[in-house]
């Protein structure tokens, strides 16, 4: 019982840090029951992972937020799984597409059903973010992502940029500026 | 979000400090302390979290991927993950052949006939992708690599559903056999065995007589290797009648 506490702790806390290992395992455990599940309710391998890697974020993002402190989080991330796609199936967007094209609708399962204002408005800004992060140089991206994602020191990042610890400073501190400004414009140009 | 002027460099080391739990106990209260009684503080704070978490969460995307892709070829992994020295590999299969071959010299003659004759029965190939028989595949995944027991629990989920499919009938009693489970094994077989159409009537058969020999039942298995129409167990009927 012990034992089963501190490994829940040790997923935790690993999702917490990106801990790319934790996070693999919990794939690897996790995926194949959430797709069987969906295989067994009118769902095809398409959408058995579109659903899954949304449950995942969503897992991670509250572990994140804090939402969920302890706890099983294969079970925690399989019920978040199992909730999308029942909430897909009973969406009107799975109604329209029965009769015609079954492939084509998974783009949409992300804003459906028609969340609460200030859910919509979480989203809105999560996706300007996104779009502005695409925009974002390569160089900037990567170097982001070895930074906040990764956790690697500054010192190794730099050496793998080939540029003084200070520059490489000085640019993660310019690109989330840029980032910044990127995700305002694009909201504004959405209102 | 406003748009005033971004944060400073300061501000934003800071704040990253907190997101990465690179604090200690008593800066981490400072901070939030902090927090509390700057309404504009919070307020940046805020904005720079939610770019902090974008950008960790496409990062997180693009590793999904990646994990998805490696479970559709475990075999990537297994390379990977290994970190055994070759030379204690080469041990342990030495001691095991040593220890097979004492087995060999050991066992009743029946026993023998079944050692020499029972290789399992190499498997299909794996095609991966959006294939409808994904399952079936992964399962095939599982059995090449000799996990017998995942691959006979993958493949019975399956036959809940299609009780009737020879290929699936055969490769369940192969693994059976594999695995060591005779009985289990003679009994998809004999699905398969009483097919007429079933593709795999004769390798199905064959592996019957092994596995009615491996119980040392020698009757029964002249009775399923007479049904098998093959070369392999044509000899070994004679074999088995000499």
């Amino acid at each position: 019982m012990g034992n089963t506490h501190q490994k829940a702790g040790k997923t935790v806390n690993g999702f917490r840090k990106n801990d790319s290992e934790t996070m693999q395992a919990t794939y690897q455990e996790v995926y194949p029951k959430v797709r069987t599940h969906i295989l067994k309710n009118n769902g095809n391998e398409d959408q058995a992972k579109d659903i899954f890697q949304e449950a995942f974020v969503a897992c991670w993002r509250n572990i994140k937020d804090g939402k969920f402190l302890e706890g099983n989080v294969s079970g925690y991330l399989f019920t978040i799984a199992k909730n999308k796609w029942t909430d897909f199936l009973r969406s009107s967007d799975y109604k329209k597409t029965i009769n015609t094209d079954s492939q084509s609708f998974l783009t949409v399962v992300q804003d459906d059903p028609i969340p609460k204002e200030d859910i919509l408005e979480e989203e809105q800004n999560r996706s300007a973010m996104q779009t502005a992060l695409s925009q974002l140089g390569e160089n900037c991206r990567s170097l982001l992502k070895m930074f906040y994602f990764e956790r690697r020191s500054m010192e190794e990042i730099s050496k793998e940029m080939g540029m003084a610890p200070s520059s490489a400073r000085n640019q993660k501190y310019r690109c989330m500026e840029k980032l910044r400004s990127l995700s305002l414009q694009i909201k504004n140009n959405e209102r | 979000m406003n748009d005033s002027s971004y944060i400073s460099q300061e501000h934003q080391e800071t704040f990253e400090r907190y997101l990465m739990d690179q604090m200690d106990d008593r800066e981490r209260s400072q901070f939030l302390e902090n927090l509390e009684q700057d309404a504009q503080l919070m307020q940046q704070f805020n904005e720079f979290k939610a770019l902090f978490h974008s950008v960790e969460e496409a990062a997180l995307r693009e590793e999904l991927e990646s994990f998805h892709s490696e479970l559709e070829s475990p075999s990537k992994k297994t390379t990977k993950g290994r970190t055994f020295p070759i030379y204690k590999i080469a041990a342990v299969i030495t001691v095991l052949v040593v220890m097979g071959l004492w087995l060999l010299y050991q066992k009743d003659p029946s026993e023998k006939l079944y050692q020499e004759y029972f290789t399992a029965d190499p498997g299909l190939p794996t095609v991966m992708g959006n294939s409808s028989n994904y399952a079936f595949y992964e399962a095939m995944v599982d059995y090449k690599q000799g996990h017998y027991k995942t691959a006979i629990s993958k493949w019975e989920q399956l036959w809940a559903q299609k009780k009737d499919n020879d290929t699936l009938n055969y490769f369940l009693g192969s693994a059976y056999l594999a695995d060591g489970e005779t009985t289990r094994a003679i009994s998809f077989f004999d699905l398969v065995v009483e097919n007429e159409q079933a593709s795999f009537k004769n390798e199905a058969a064959f592996y019957q007589g092994l596995a009615h020999l491996k119980n040392g039942d020698t009757q029964a298995a002249l009775k399923s290797l007479k049904k098998a129409q093959d070369e392999k167990s044509r000899e070994l009927i004679k074999k088995l009648k000499d």
